[in-house]
């Protein structure tokens, strides 16, 4: 059975797999045991998408996952959507067909004044916004974009298209819980006849190919990061041939390749543009690469081309180490796990070294046929930024890098809590804050080392938490006198019973070892008082990732009255009683 | 001639039947799983598998093995 399974991926691993194919592997792997993730999804559309739903089990088993998907009846969002949170859907796709919005919308428009086309936009609009708002309990909802049946459209139809799916971007946005892709691009790609059947559109309302359905469940697999198997925060780069063309220390700063006029310098430049792309986004840069520091530094401080300067990168490994060990120590000094970064170079040697030693790594060789670099960090850039970034992360480098201030700084004190004192920290903590919805989901599935149960939620669970009174999701930033650090931890604490129980506590792990860790329980305690409660009970759930946590209720000063077998802990202390660690230096103020 | 095994094969992976249950006489009204929208990802994969096109009429009316068959005969393949 076994063989059959790895035949059958390897089926749905090739591009060009005839459809019969596909569908008979997909048949197998179904029969055969899944040991990954398993997720249900609904497709709520106006046309009939019955092959999208193989397309896009090809592309959820490309990253482990087992997709159940669950069609809608046609034209019927709202009850769909009902239906579909009435089921437990993990993912819910909404595809409007825009020429079936209303019947032959896209030709009747031209005929059609201009406030009877906006009347009708804005009824089908407000129908999409109550979908959205039936759907704010699911994990994610992504909107497909709607197109013209026209790849190069002229007049009312083309502003419409553009308007409608402007409006759908805003309602997205207004949702935590959503995400807008796009589909004109697909077509553009493919080209209409390649995407496009006019004969099953008017017969039955199947207005795509295969090979449509398969592009965009490609895509659609990429803005779910593979339906949540991935999650690439850094790229780690080589620099000889991979940011300059050439060697610096042979060819040195004027001889190495790297500008915006000829080949192959404009092709490096390129690069360094789109590298400089990633890194306004959120994505850390580092430098993983076998050179002698000073001439790496001339080429970021001096060249007259070089796009990426020193303070793009958020921290540096140049020296003749093995590249593994300096993404070994890349990954500690940023508090990262090595399966959040892609390593970039164009040695054969060092990627293979890498994806022996360090397989959770992704790797990307730069081409041998240079002209093809930009397309590949194209696909670089599409698996870091998939869908969802959040806005508050595109200032991440700023603070990783204050991170790196401080800690330069920290050498100069006589003992670390002086240090603290200096800092000026000052905690913010909210309850309930529905404007962090999308930031505290996104906490509670990125972080891993300082996390005490590891439990997920989407933003719709965290809604549904926030919406109970005797539940209180507590988010809190932190600030010092070298900048703020925006949302960086969160607990959930549950006050229904005798004892306040803590069913969460995570948080991101650059702001670790300054007391706010504890400085954050005062209000806790406050609000348990308040309400009356006694006691304070709390859980550390071990996992391979979290041990640097496993006595972290120790050192707050909760009482541990249970340990298991896997090391885990169960505590429980009367809140009257319970000395909470120091962290007098840190200021908490109620947001 | 039309290979039948290689017709069956499709029609089995698209309507997810197990290719040796199809005989010369089914058709929509026997196999439980053919309905209209099966019959339209069945067409698309034939036209993928044997390389030709089905035209408009048949694409919706050709709802039985010998049917089919008979199209892609009809069409070159």
């Amino acid at each position: 059975m076994s063989d059959a399974r790895t035949e059958a991926l390897e089926v749905l691993r090739g591009p060009d797999a005839a459809m019969t194919d596909v569908l008979k592997a997909l048949s197998t792997l179904d029969k055969a045991e899944h040991t990954g993730r398993t997720l249900k999804l609904g497709i709520a559309a106006n046309i009939s998408v019955d092959l999208l739903a193989a397309y896009l089990r090809r592309h959820a088993y490309l990253a482990d996952v087992r997709l159940e998907v669950i069609g809608g009846s046609y034209d019927d969002l709202l009850n769909d959507v009902t239906e579909f949170v009435a089921q437990g859907v993990d993912h819910v796709l909404l595809m409007p067909f825009f020429d079936n919005l209303y019947p032959a919308w896209e030709s009747q428009l031209d005929a059609l004044a201009a406030d009877a086309q906006q009347d009708r936009m804005l009824a089908w609009l407000s129908k999409l916004k109550l979908a959205l708002d039936h759907a704010a309990s699911v994990g994610l909802v992504t909107l497909a974009g709607a197109h013209l049946w026209n790849s190069t459209p002229h007049g009312a139809a083309g502003d419409l298209v553009f308007g409608f799916n402007g409006a759908m971007k805003a309602l997205a946005g207004a949702h935590a819980n959503a995400q807008f892709v796009d589909t004109a691009g697909i077509l553009a790609q493919l080209g209409e006849k390649a995407a496009m059947d006019a004969r099953f559109y008017y017969s039955g309302k199947a207005p795509y190919t295969p090979a449509f359905f398969d592009e965009f469940a490609r895509r659609f697999a990429l803005a779910t990061r593979g339906f949540g198997s991935y999650f690439y925060k850094v790229v780690a780069l080589d620099c000889d041939n991979t940011l300059w063309g050439g060697i610096i220390g042979e060819d040195g700063l004027s001889g190495i390749a790297l500008n915006p006029y000829d080949y192959p310098g404009n092709v490096y430049w390129a690069a360094q543009h789109q590298l400089r792309q990633l890194e306004s986004q959120g994505i850390l840069l580092c430098l993983c690469t076998k050179n002698n520091p000073a001439d790496a530094d001339e080429v970021f401080a001096q060249h007259p081309h070089a796009v990426l300067r020193d303070e793009h990168f958020a921290a540096k490994k140049v020296n003749w180490e093995p590249k593994v060990a300096n993404l070994q120590a890349l990954a500690k000094e940023l508090n990262l796990g090595q399966e959040s970064f892609i390593f970039i170079d164009d040695s054969d040697f060092e990627l293979e070294a890498v994806r022996t030693q360090l397989p959770q790594v992704k790797t990307f060789r730069v081409p041998k046929k240079l002209s093809d670099y930009p397309a590949m960090l194209r696909e670089v850039a599409a698996l870091c930024l998939a869908g969802g970034l959040s806005a508050e992360s595109k200032s991440k480098t700023r603070q990783y890098k204050q991170l790196a201030v401080a800690a330069a700084e920290q050498e100069g004190f006589a003992s670390q809590e002086d240090y603290l004192r200096s800092l000026d920290l000052t905690v913010h903590i909210y309850r309930d804050a529905r404007g962090q919805i999308a930031r505290i989901a996104e906490l509670t599935q990125k972080s891993n080392q300082f996390n005490l149960t590891t439990r997920r939620y989407t933003p719709g669970e965290i809604a549904e938490l926030m919406n109970r009174p005797d539940i209180t999701v507590y988010s809190f930033d932190v600030g010092d006198r070298f900048g703020e650090c925006g949302i960086t931890g969160v607990i959930v604490v549950d006050f229904a019973a005798e004892h306040a129980a803590v069913d969460a506590f995570l948080m991101s792990c650059r702001v670790i070892g300054r007391g706010v860790e504890f400085a954050v329980w005062r209000a806790v305690l406050d609000d348990a008082r308040q309400r009356g409660k006694h006691g304070l009970s709390a859980t550390y759930l071990p996992t391979a990732k979290n041990a640097q946590v496993a006595d972290f209720f120790d050192r707050l000063g909760l009482s541990k009255v249970e340990e298991s077998d896997d090391g885990g802990g169960r505590y429980r202390t009367q809140v009257n009683d319970v000395r909470l660690a120091d962290s007098d230096w840190v200021e908490l103020i109620d947001g | 001639m039309v290979d039948p095994a290689k017709l069956k094969e499709v029609m089995a992976a698209v309507l997810e039947v197990d290719p040796s249950s199809i005989s010369d006489d089914d058709s929509m009204d026997s196999i439980e799983s053919w309905n209209s929208l099966r019959q339209m990802s069945l067409v698309l994969a034939l036209e993928e598998a044997f390389g030709i096109s089905f035209p408009d009429e048949d694409a919706a009316n050709a709802t039985s093995f010998k049917l089919l068959s008979l199209v892609l005969e009809e069409q070159g393949a």
